[in-house]
């Protein structure tokens, strides 16, 4: 079935827009669950995403970490079938379903072959959408939880994580990290069913597919499957940050690689934005681009620089990253914050801009090659209440940035004094 | 450019140099394999509408292949090639002209092979594929160049030994393989890497960087034949090369049944595992396949039983770590310290039972359809094509995927129970598994870890 473009009510449920490929095919179900989904002609393989709104920003103090929890109940399934029966019937087909978590929502991914997308997807949103959250279960996930954590603790990088967050965040819940000691401790099982019934209702579902398949017939399992799905409310949205007031830290710690962090909160960066942080992140921490150069190239001080980069709807992160010997940390930091200074105060040039466009229009290409990619793009947009635009129109948009257009953008993310954070 | 690339490139042939064969394989519309005179061999392979082509390079020259006392010549020179020199003229411009081209650029070094790949954009393969195969076939860094890489090379060390598990391994392979470059870290050592001089990197990779050990792999947006002229007219005219390259020494591990460590870690990590016989032996689909068993997937032995009944970890590992003539199989998982004993139980219980008897064909199928699954899912992409195919170039084996799919379709029960039987089985003669456990240091161990790491943190 090839169904018109445009928005229009028809047997029960709004159709948003319904091309036949890229972009996404969508609709909106009566209970406020979104739908979108694409063919990935020729590629042999399927994948989606099941979000819903409401990630660890909605956690309460005392149930810090219930975000984290609630996706891996979910794979415990129903009780027929269980999280037995969903792995090996989604494995002996060549398919994986994995439990996510993040700021913003939680949920279940999946991809495999094409052959096998209705029944993981059957699977998968069944045990999404009637799980059995039993105490004997959410004990054994609090007992696996409460070991990562602990784990995570000898890799370095959650140390600079841990020293940081507090930091750019203070009195937000981005700021929030897990003690160790009382991880969990107040997350009892009817907090799950109250969590599970507030947080995977209708109105805070976003299902994305890609794939081999037809679209119209994805949507059309997918509603049938989500369309009794109670309608619930919207989920809060996330509160603005506030100041940083402590702008430096130094995390003692034994490792063999001292990491440095120069970092800007933001109050969030919207869509149109997008493509011009894109092209600003990539000047400044693409490989051999501007801090890489200064850093790694000229002085030899780091094998690797990175960065954070948070786009949340009212809330966000710019941050620098890189490792140097302890003895450069000091120096390191005055580089990043040069050059910070000056991509925000002078354009840069038009070859620079160019080369950016190109190298993210490469990616892009890339990540459009696989199903998965695919649905994790669409997951950005639509779970934020967008279209998923077309790969064309991407493309358009970082061709339209201009030089000047990345130093405004600078300018407006690196006005404040940044946090600086070191692990040494 | 340095000279011998330019004199290379230069030597020009009139005849055809490469043979173009086609190569069948299930759903691959345009696969053509390329035998070249000088010993060069490549794989095109044709996928409109992809928007990229990936090339990537690939040379059968890593750790192993290196003298003890330049041991990390592989990977630095891999560093060294993306520089070009400094002063007026840039005398290998190869990398900003691949990233101005729009490309995305990376290398890999690991125990037999080094890489280079570029994913360019599908109008620009051209001039992405003469930059590639310059950055290869070129030598134009300078003595600045060099002080400047060994400082990288040295914090990507330091970077890798933040990882208990990591430093470990190297610890280990150094006690089984000792004096052998199999011993050595890929990444070397600060002593032989402060020792390699600018004239041992270039004769290092005269030596190796010759036709006869290098593969390439075009897989994308391009139509073949001109894929295979691009190849043909520079790779396929590669003068053969200075010397011939010797055999590999089969290596002689020493035998050990436990490598315990205490360190700075708060939790255990523990691992169990055998030597195997390599990917080029018949019993490698078998491994492949008693891997997914136990560890892969959340229906697999280990995730049933350490995940879902015992809720000891969620963090467990099946590997099948395979090289050309030997490999690793192993089963591991990062417990709390108070719960090692019986995570140790649970690993040992389960690596043994696999070679006591065999499988349930449920279970076979089950691993038989996660592999193929994770198959389908790695050649979505031109870059996991490539990677597949240069891989199997490279040890010998056929570039299509049919014949390991095929080898896949063929294992049953009996084999993986006689391959684990003869690889961990400590029966006949077998070894039994090995034992490599990470734990938290006490008391007076504290001090000791500590000054380890005093010591160990440089270098």
């Amino acid at each position: 079935m090839t169904l018109p473009a445009g928005p229009l009510l028809a047997a029960g449920w709004l159709l948003l827009s319904a091309p036949a490929s890229d972009p996404a095919a969508r609709l909106m179900l009566p209970n406020g669950a979104r739908l979108a989904a694409e063919r990935h002609a020729g590629s042999g393989t399927f994948a989606f995403e099941l979000h819903a709104s409401g990630g660890s920003l909605e956690d309460a103090e005392q149930h810090l970490g219930l975000a984290d929890l609630l996706p891996r109940m979910l794979l415990r399934a129903t009780g027929s079938p269980n999280g037995e029966d969903l792995a090996l019937a989604a494995e002996k087909a060549g398919a994986t379903v994995d439990a996510f978590s993040g700021p913003l929502t939680t949920g279940l991914r999946a991809s495999g072959p094409s052959a096998a997308f209705d029944e993981v997807l059957t699977l998968a949103v069944q045990a999404a959408l009637s799980p059995r959250l039993l105490p004997a279960d959410l004990e054994k996930e609090k007992t696996l939880a409460r070991q990562t954590l602990r784990t995570s603790l000898d890799d370095p990088g959650s140390a600079l994580g841990r020293a940081a967050r507090p930091l750019l965040f203070p009195g937000h819940p981005l700021g929030r990290v897990p003690d160790p000691e009382a991880y969990l401790d107040e997350v009892g099982i009817e907090d799950v069913r109250a969590a599970h019934a507030a947080r995977y209702a209708g109105r805070r579902l976003t299902l994305v597919m890609a794939g081999d398949f037809e679209p119209d017939a994805a949507l059309g399992s997918a509603r049938r499957l989500l369309e009794a799905t109670p309608p619930g409310e919207t989920a809060t949205p996330a509160p603005a940050p506030r100041a940083a007031s402590l702008l430096r830290a130094v995390q003692r710690r034994r490792t063999t690689e001292p990491v440095l962090l120069v970092g800007f909160p933001t109050a969030g960066l919207g869509p149109d934005a997008w493509p011009a942080m894109d092209v600003l992140s990539h000047i400044l921490i693409g490989f051999q681009e501007r801090i890489v150069t200064e850093i790694r190239e000229k002085r030899g001080w780091a094998y690797w620089v990175s960065g954070w980069d948070w786009r949340y709807p009212g809330v966000g992160l710019f941050a620098v990253t890189t490792a140097v010997p302890a003895r450069r940390l000091d120096d390191a930091e005055a580089i990043v914050r040069r050059e910070l200074a000056r991509i925000a105060s002078q354009a840069p040039s038009e070859a620079e801009v160019e080369r950016a466009r190109r190298i993210l229009a490469t990616s892009l290409a890339r990540r459009r090659q696989r199903s998965a990619g695919r649905a994790r793009t669409m997951a950005l947009w639509e779970t934020r209440g967008l279209p998923t635009p077309a790969a064309a129109a991407m493309r358009q948009g970082l061709r339209d940035v201009t030089p000047r257009d990345v130093r405004d953008l600078a300018a407006r993310l690196f006005a404040a004094e940044p946090v600086v954070v070191a692990v040494r | 450019m340095g000279l011998l690339p330019t004199l290379l490139l230069c030597a020009v042939a009139a005849s055809p140099s490469c043979r173009s064969t086609p190569v069948a394989e299930q759903g691959a519309s345009a696969l053509r394999a390329l035998e070249c005179s000088n010993g060069a061999a490549a794989v095109v392979e044709q996928r409109p509408g992809s928007g990229t082509v990936f090339i990537r390079i690939g040379v059968r020259a890593g750790s192993r292949d290196e003298p003890l006392d330049q041991a990390g010549i592989s990977h630095l020179l891999e560093h060294l090639l993306f520089r070009e020199g400094h002063g007026g003229t840039r005398r290998n411009p190869a990398f900003s002209e691949l990233r101005e081209a729009g490309a995305v650029v990376n290398a890999s070094t690991d125990f037999e092979l080094t890489e280079y790949h570029a994913d360019v954009p599908a109008d620009r393969v051209e001039e992405g594929w003469a930059a590639l195969f310059s950055l290869v076939t070129g030598t134009g860094f300078d003595e600045q160049d060099l002080q400047q890489e060994r400082r990288i090379v040295l914090q990507e060390a330091a970077s890798g030994k933040t990882d208990p598990m990591a430093v470990a391994a190297y610890s280990v392979l150094r006690r089984v393989f000792p004096d052998d470059p199999l011993g050595q870290p890929v990444i070397g050592v600060r002593r032989t890497l402060k020792g390699i001089t600018r004239g041992d990197v270039e004769a290092y990779h005269r030596r190796h960087y010759v036709p006869s050990s290098i593969v390439a792999v075009v897989v994308g947006d391009v139509e073949a034949p001109h894929a295979e002229a691009m190849i043909e007219r520079t790779l396929g005219r590669l003068p053969s090369g200075l010397s011939s390259l010797e055999e590999r020494a089969s290596p002689s591990p020493r035998r050990r049944d436990r490598f315990l460590f205490r360190t700075l870690v708060s939790q255990a990590y523990l691992l169990l595992g055998a030597l195997t016989p390599g990917e080029t032996s018949p019993d490698a689909p078998a491994l492949e396949l008693l891997a997914s068993v136990l560890g892969e997937g959340r229906a697999s032995r280990l995730h049933r039983r350490l995940v879902e009944q015992e809720a000891l970890t969620e963090q467990i590992l099946a590997l099948s770590f395979q090289m050309s003539d030997i490999g690793g199989f192993g089963a591991g998982a990062a417990v709390l310290p108070g719960r090692a004993a019986q995570a140790r139980a649970a690993l040992r219980e389960e690596l043994q039972r696999l070679a006591r008897e065999p499988v349930s064909t449920a279970e076979l199928e089950r691993a038989r359809g996660l592999t193929r699954g994770r198959l389908a899912l790695q050649t979505e992409t031109n870059e996991g094509r490539a990677a597949y195919r240069t891989r199997r170039l490279l040890l010998g084996l056929p570039p299509s995927l049919d014949p390991h799919r095929e080898a896949l379709d063929r294992a049953t029960p009996a084999d993986l129970l006689a391959v684990a039987r003869r690889c961990w089985g400590g029966e006949h003669g077998a070894p039994g598994p090995v034992a490599i456990e990470v734990l938290p240091a006490r008391g007076f161990g504290k001090v000791l870890a500590a000054l380890r790491y005093l010591m160990f943190r440089r270098l």
